[in-house]
């Protein structure tokens, strides 16, 4: 049985807040100067200041840094009394690198918003199981260098991280899959045809997960989130495909708690994995263990954009009959 | 000893319709004030014998792992015990206490319960062999803090325990009632192997002059060799509740907007709902998991859809009702999750509504439910 940790919630961030940047995955030298540049002014004109962590240009053989200065960030990040909330600058593939070496006790006795998506999966959902402290799956540093198209990220992270109200989400008009920080100005946005309802059900309960892969290298460890009574959250990016996502989910499944978990949302997949409506029906078919709670998926959040903000430890509702997709983030 | 500081009450305003200690009820305002007098009066008093003031702990910390809640100081202080390192004369403290006794009757309308499940404790942890003294601190605590006369005090004793007898009698005008319960109600168990307590009860005369209910007690802790401590342990609410005459012990604790709920089982138990989950929540816990804690919590989350339908009342003016009870400052925290108690209230109902294998509770809350609507 999985003790899970009472909950503790980040003081919202205010307009006028106090933003420290760190590169717990990949170096801020990755991102151009004109995405960084573009990132910051949008993050300013929201009235927030901005800092970067002392080692955030560091730069090694794997675009990375070492622990210890990533270490070393983080932590100043936390127990720095003026910073009211962190970004990860990107993601990458070692955040889970950090888990044996974080002074969990410093975090929750400094608890502030930890914001960030795919290998950042690992760190948030790491910290949230070990302090019980919420943390959020939306947007990097990075992704607020986006020119166009970010209102919708920009309105889903101020609902989820800036108010204390619980509030619904609503599919956005239209996405993209485009890599959009190599030419700003040719932007390819498509239609949203909305939610994809696999399973019909209601759920209730507290969100756990992110980047599937992610997520799966938490399993058997101490930095497990435990799946009771839980929303399970899923996304993944181009590297994968319809056949290694159905191994991931069974692995997933396989884990002793997995009966606790009640409902499951997933991200909208990136056109590279080839993953299908009709697809991802069949695989979910395929397990037993999800036929009597509700699946929705091309849900905003993922490796497409734009994206909303998910609350790690937080609670989501989730009501899905033959009409309609409900999806309402209780507790941030 | 030098003279004993006063109480924060004020004196000399006693009017003669008054109880037998020249109170009377306390308005639902003034009830915060009149807890944290209490306890500030012990906490003063206690300090100023030399005891070291103890910090308290959160009730759903886990600290005590032989309890699922912090229901007493006794959690806190055990590590004193076992490390037999009580020191002289000895450690205080004011401890908010969770005893959950209620929860599996909550839906059970003969039910009426006598106590909340919500309580600030304050007690006291004093070195082995001051019995006398121990004894003398917490009389004179009532006698001359509280304005309690000896004549109203009782200490309810077993003919064995003759250490208790002889520090009672020394307290001339001390009214002793001997062996009027069973033994176990002398003994106690603390969670810790080989240490067990035995005990002598005070008590207080009824505001209307007849009969007395305990408030308290002295324990002795010992293991089979020798002594180990001697803890005081005594109710702040159930003091109140004696001498202001109040109703219940939850009057210390109101809850605003339930007043006027004509079922009086359904009242206190809607306010025991509404404490338990507010002040439970205030801590962080959610009504989530496996964990007895989180499913004690349920208990109380999902019986306030019971109440809340039995009583008529719609989800806004449950929001209100809670948002009264933070707003009082009753449940010792600055949180404030009222809003989110109802969404949980909400979303459980909704599961409810479509859940196709019911409990027997959730049957029954799902039929109130329906015939609110």
């Amino acid at each position: 049985m999985n003790d899970t940790k009472n909950v503790i919630r980040p003081i919202k961030l205010k307009p006028g807040g106090h933003i420290r940047v760190i590169a717990p995955v990949r170096s801020l030298k990755l991102l151009s100067e004109s995405s960084k540049q573009e990132a910051i002014n949008r993050l300013e004109r929201a009235g927030f200041k901005i800092s970067f962590a002392k080692n955030v240009n560091e730069m090694d053989e794997f675009n990375s840094s070492s622990v210890e200065s990533r270490i070393e960030d983080l932590h100043e990040a936390f127990s720095d009394k003026k910073v009211d909330a962190i970004f990860t600058v990107i993601g990458g593939y070692n955040s889970n690198q950090l888990l044996k070496y974080l002074d969990y006790n410093l975090i929750a006795k400094n608890p502030k918003i930890i914001c960030g998506f795919s290998d950042v999966t690992a760190l948030n959902n790491a910290i949230t199981a070990k302090t019980g402290m919420i943390t959020y799956i939306g947007p990097h540093f990075s992704s607020w260098g986006m020119k166009y198209g970010f209102e919708y990220s920009e309105e889903f992270f101020k609902k989820c991280c800036m108010e204390e109200k619980s509030f619904d989400l609503t599919p956005a008009e239209e996405w993209s899959d485009d890599l959009w920080f190599l030419d700003q100005e040719k932007r390819d946005f498509i239609k949203n045809e909305g939610y994809w309802k696999i399973n019909q059900g209601y759920a209730f309960g507290r969100v756990v997960g992110g980047h599937v892969r992610c997520l799966n290298i938490l399993q058997g460890t101490q930095y497990w989130p435990g799946l009771d009574d839980s929303i399970l959250i899923l996304e993944e990016d181009s590297e994968t495909n319809a056949a290694l996502f159905d191994r991931q989910l069974q692995s997933l499944i396989h884990q002793s708690d997995f009966f606790g978990v009640k409902g499951v949302l997933i991200g909208r997949f990136q056109k590279e994995s080839k993953i299908t409506s009709e697809l991802l029906k069949k695989i979910i078919s395929t397990k037993k263990e999800l036929k009597n709670i509700p699946v929705v998926a091309n849900v905003d959040f993922g490796h497409t954009t734009p994206i909303i903000t998910l609350p790690v430890g937080g609670s989501c509702e989730i009501s899905a009959d033959e009409n309609n997709v409900k999806i309402r983030i209780i507790e941030h | 000893m030098s003279e004993v500081p006063r109480s924060n009450e004020e004196e000399g305003k006693i009017i003669s319709h008054r109880n037998i200690y020249g109170k009377e009820k306390f308005p639902p305002e003034l009830a915060v004030e009149r807890v944290e007098n209490l306890v500030d009066d012990f906490k003063g008093y206690y300090a100023y014998f030399g005891y070291a003031e103890e910090p308290s702990v959160p009730m759903s910390s886990g600290l005590d792992e032989t309890v699922r809640f912090i229901g007493s100081h006794i959690s806190v202080f055990k590590p004193y015990l076992t490390e037999n390192r009580v020191p002289n004369p000895g450690v205080f403290m004011r401890q908010n206490c969770i005893r959950t006794r209620n929860a599996d009757k909550l839906l059970d309308d003969e039910f009426f319960p006598n106590w909340g499940s919500y309580f600030p404790s304050i007690g006291a942890l004093s070195a082995p062999g001051r019995l006398r003294e121990v004894c003398n601190e917490a009389f004179v605590f009532f006698e001359l803090r509280l304005g309690i006369p000896r004549s109203s005090l009782m200490a309810r004793i077993k003919s064995s325990d003759q250490d208790f007898l002889e520090a009672c009698k020394a307290r001339e005008g001390l009214i002793l009632e001997v062996d009027s319960k069973k033994s176990e109600y002398y003994k106690h168990k603390i969670g810790i192997e080989g240490i067990n307590g035995r005990s002598f009860n005070i008590a207080l005369r009824n505001p209307e002059g007849n009969d007395f209910s305990d408030v308290g007690n002295i324990i002795i802790l010992e293991d089979a060799e020798k002594q180990l401590g001697i803890e005081t342990a005594l109710g702040a609410t159930t003091i109140l509740k004696q001498l202001y005459g109040l109703d219940h012990v939850q009057d210390c604790t109101p809850v605003i907007g339930l007043q006027g709920i004509e079922d009086e089982a359904i009242r206190r138990k809607f306010e025991d709902a509404v404490i338990t989950s507010s002040v439970l929540y205030s801590e962080g816990l959610r009504p989530f998991g496996q964990h007895n804690r989180n499913r004690l919590l349920k208990q109380y989350v999902r019986s306030m859809s019971y109440f809340r339908a039995k009583t008529g009342m719609n989800l806004e003016s449950l929001r209100q009702v809670v948002s009264g009870f933070e707003d009082s400052g009753a449940s010792g925290s600055p949180e404030r999750n009222a809003e989110l108690i109802v969404e949980y209230v909400g979303a459980f109902e909704r599961e409810l509504m479509v859940k196709k294998h019911l409990t027997e509770d959730e049957k029954k809350i799902k039929k109130a439910l329906k015939s609110l609507t």
